[in-house]
């Protein structure tokens, strides 16, 4: 059974393409410049109740942040940028891993291991702070003597560097361990080379493990900017607004309306306008949860193993009925003299 | 033999050193750590407002950066005290970081203990409902593993927040104080996603043992199943779930940071994250105070196991 009939496997796959492209699609019909936008709220003699932020519910289905912006059209905008910053960083995480991954399960057998042990740290250090380090200054202290688009291309660089080395491990050692096969052997006896054996055996073997790796490393990409935004380092770009020019009121506002940033930029209202937070908090969830359905289903499929059923000891067996022969009159009678029907 | 034990030392060494490597990865992608951390120290101490002036280059920088990982090394064998910069005065790492330490230590090792008895119970009970149920409640602890931290740190303390504005009465304090410091909400919040992580774990370990033979046997005595799950089943995957703890102490790590940033708590990773910028030595020794106890007892105990089970970490991982 393919991996696409499964219930779990496809709920979370619809929900995550759905977002994607609804997001997509949303943006295109409704741009930033035609936003819903409502500062002030009036009651029905036209009298103003209250303003920005808005309760959700009210007018807006969920709410308003402090400019007036509703913050559903901010989480359906923005889910393009966060999904789509997520899978081209795992993407080029898992690129990256499992070409060295491969290089380095061609080494001799200490290497290999000496280096899983050395970049086994790189599991246990924390890596938002790690990222933050790395971040922050290039964000901050000397945005001016770089430029806007190296400052980019740099954070997604740490972004992606800093899980390389716990991929590139996993699949060395995944590859050695396949290797150590009994028919490997033959496939040596018999002529096949190096790249023949990672091409025609390896990576057939590592393509479910990959696909998994992937979803995994989403997952981890998604945490990590939501923690990055906690820390006022926004993935799509910093600006500052004042509020109030009197009383040095200076907040940072993110420019695009991704979700860890909305998380960031807007975490310290949390006690009073909670909306603002919650509604990309739980965009994130949704996101993780389907994402853990789909892992869950693939590593149901092909690792025989899941995480949370209960593996049933009992085979099903599949009885088919027999078909039944038509028969004609004629061929009855002939059987029904001689025994056969021919 | 001398050799397998020369190997077993290097093996055992090797994560501590890669500390070494992440705590000094600035030094690689910047061509100027000393002015970033200079900057860093003027505009924390408001003599600065911006850092026009700084140039700074991006790129590869391999030679200071080994050049560091060895002057951190020689620094901390040779036991002498790191140096960082706080409120315009140069301070002494090793006094200082202790309390911050000890307060993120406890956080951690309460949750630790918090997840593994509650994970049991909860295992336990879980697996002695009736199959419905059981696949039901499995389902449910499947999809709150899935929620992000952040998620969970701030619903729980919101959740607080409303139990206060509705009885009037406070039940722990949800943010931290120095005259009423916070213990259990942060254990508590800590402790959610290693406990459904390690029932997920046992319960799986506990399916495995379903199909062994001592069960079957035990149960045509007329042994009840409850009784071999508790005093059998139980006892032997406890050894196993131990080859887990690795994974235990990296969603602790990583749900220290939330619970301490949203929590208030001047814990650890609080520390490291107000002085990782102007000092980076501090990553390296935080990250190694908190890795090299975990890191003996996971090393310990894998050996222990090693001896009792006769399999090594590999072969289970």
């Amino acid at each position: 059974m393919s991996v696409w009939r499964s219930p779990l496997f496809l709920s979370g796959f619809l929900i995550i393409v759905s977002l994607f492209l609804g997001s997509i699609i949303y943006s295109h019909f409704v741009p930033n410049e035609k936003q819903p936008v409502m500062q002030i709220r009036f009651d029905e003699q036209k009298q103003p109740i209250d303003s920005a932020p808005l309760a959700p519910f009210k007018e807006m289905p969920f709410g308003t942040d402090r400019f007036g912006v509703s913050i559903l059209h901010k989480v359906i905008d923005g889910a393009k940028y966060t999904l789509g910053f997520a899978f081209l960083i795992a993407f080029a995480r898992l690129f990256f891993g499992t070409l060295l991954g491969l290089i380095l399960s061609q080494l001799p057998k200490p290497v290999l291991r000496i280096s899983s042990k050395l970049f086994e740290s790189f599991y246990y250090a924390p890596a938002t702070i790690v990222a933050y380090l790395l971040i922050y200054p290039v964000l901050q202290i000397f945005t001016w003597s770089v430029p806007k688009e190296q400052q980019t291309i740099f954070s997604m660089m740490i972004l992606i560097l800093i899980a390389v080395p716990t991929v590139m491990v996993t699949v060395a050692n995944e590859t050695s361990k396949f290797l150590e096969n009994e028919f490997i052997s033959s496939v040596k006896v018999l002529g096949g080379g190096r790249i023949h054996k990672l091409r025609k055996h390896v990576l057939p073997y590592l393509k479910p493990r990959l696909s998994i790796l992937y979803s995994q490393q989403l997952i981890a990409t998604l945490l990590l900017a939501a923690h990055l935004g906690i820390l006022q380092v926004f993935i799509g770009g910093t600006d500052f607004v004042t509020l109030d020019p009197l009383e040095n009121n200076t907040v940072p506002v993110a420019m695009i309306n991704e979700w860890s940033s909305m998380i960031g930029a807007n975490y310290y209202q949390i006690r009073g306008d909670r909306w603002i937070v919650f509604a990309p908090l739980a965009g994130f969830a949704v996101t993780i949860l389907a994402l853990n359905f789909m892992v869950e289903a693939m590593k149901r499929q092909y690792l025989a193993k899941g995480a949370y059923t209960k593996r049933s000891r009992k085979v099903r067996k599949v009885k088919a009925p027999l078909q039944v022969k038509k028969l004609s009159q004629e061929q009855f009678d002939r059987i029904m003299k001689t025994g056969t029907d021919n | 033999m001398y050799l397998l034990v020369l190997r077993r030392i290097v093996y055992f060494l090797m994560p501590i050193v890669g500390v070494f490597f992440i705590g000094a990865l600035p030094y690689l992608f910047f061509s100027n750590v000393q002015g970033i951390e200079a900057v860093a120290r003027l505009l924390e101490s408001g003599a600065l407002t911006n850092a026009l002036f700084l140039n700074q280059d991006l790129g590869l920088f391999f030679e200071p950066y080994l050049d560091k990982i060895w002057d951190l090394l020689i620094n901390l064998v040779t036991f002498s005290n790191v140096t960082f910069y706080e409120y315009q005065q140069e301070k002494l790492l090793f006094p200082t970081i202790l309390k911050p330490y000890f307060y993120s230590i406890k956080l951690v090792l309460g949750a630790f203990f918090l997840a593994i008895a509650s994970s049991i119970i909860l295992a336990l009970i879980i697996k002695i409902l009736p199959d419905r149920i059981q696949k039901g409640i499995r389902f449910l602890f499947f999809s709150l593993e899935s929620l992000p931290d952040i998620f969970i740190v701030v619903i729980i303390q919101y959740s607080m927040i409303l139990y206060v504005r509705n009885t009037g009465n406070l039940l722990f304090p949800i943010v931290h104080s120095d005259q009423n410091p916070s213990y259990f909400l942060p254990i508590f919040c800590l402790s959610i996603l290693p406990t459904l992580f390690l029932i997920r774990t046992l319960l799986f370990l506990l399916d495995d043992e379903d199909s062994k033979m001592y069960v079957e046997f035990a149960r045509a005595k007329g042994i009840r199943y409850a009784l071999v799950l508790y005093i059998h089943m139980l006892r032997n995957s406890l050894l196993s779930l131990f080859y887990y703890s690795k994974n235990v102490y990296w969603l602790l790590i990583s749900t220290l940071f939330m619970v301490e940033t949203i929590m208030a708590i001047p814990g650890i990773t609080d520390f490291m994250l107000d002085n990782g910028p102007t000092t980076p030595d501090v990553i390296t020794v935080s990250v190694l105070l908190m890795f090299v106890p975990f890191y003996l007892l996971f090393t310990l105990s894998s050996y222990i196991l090693e001896y009792k089970l006769g399999r090594n970490d590999e072969e289970v991982a």
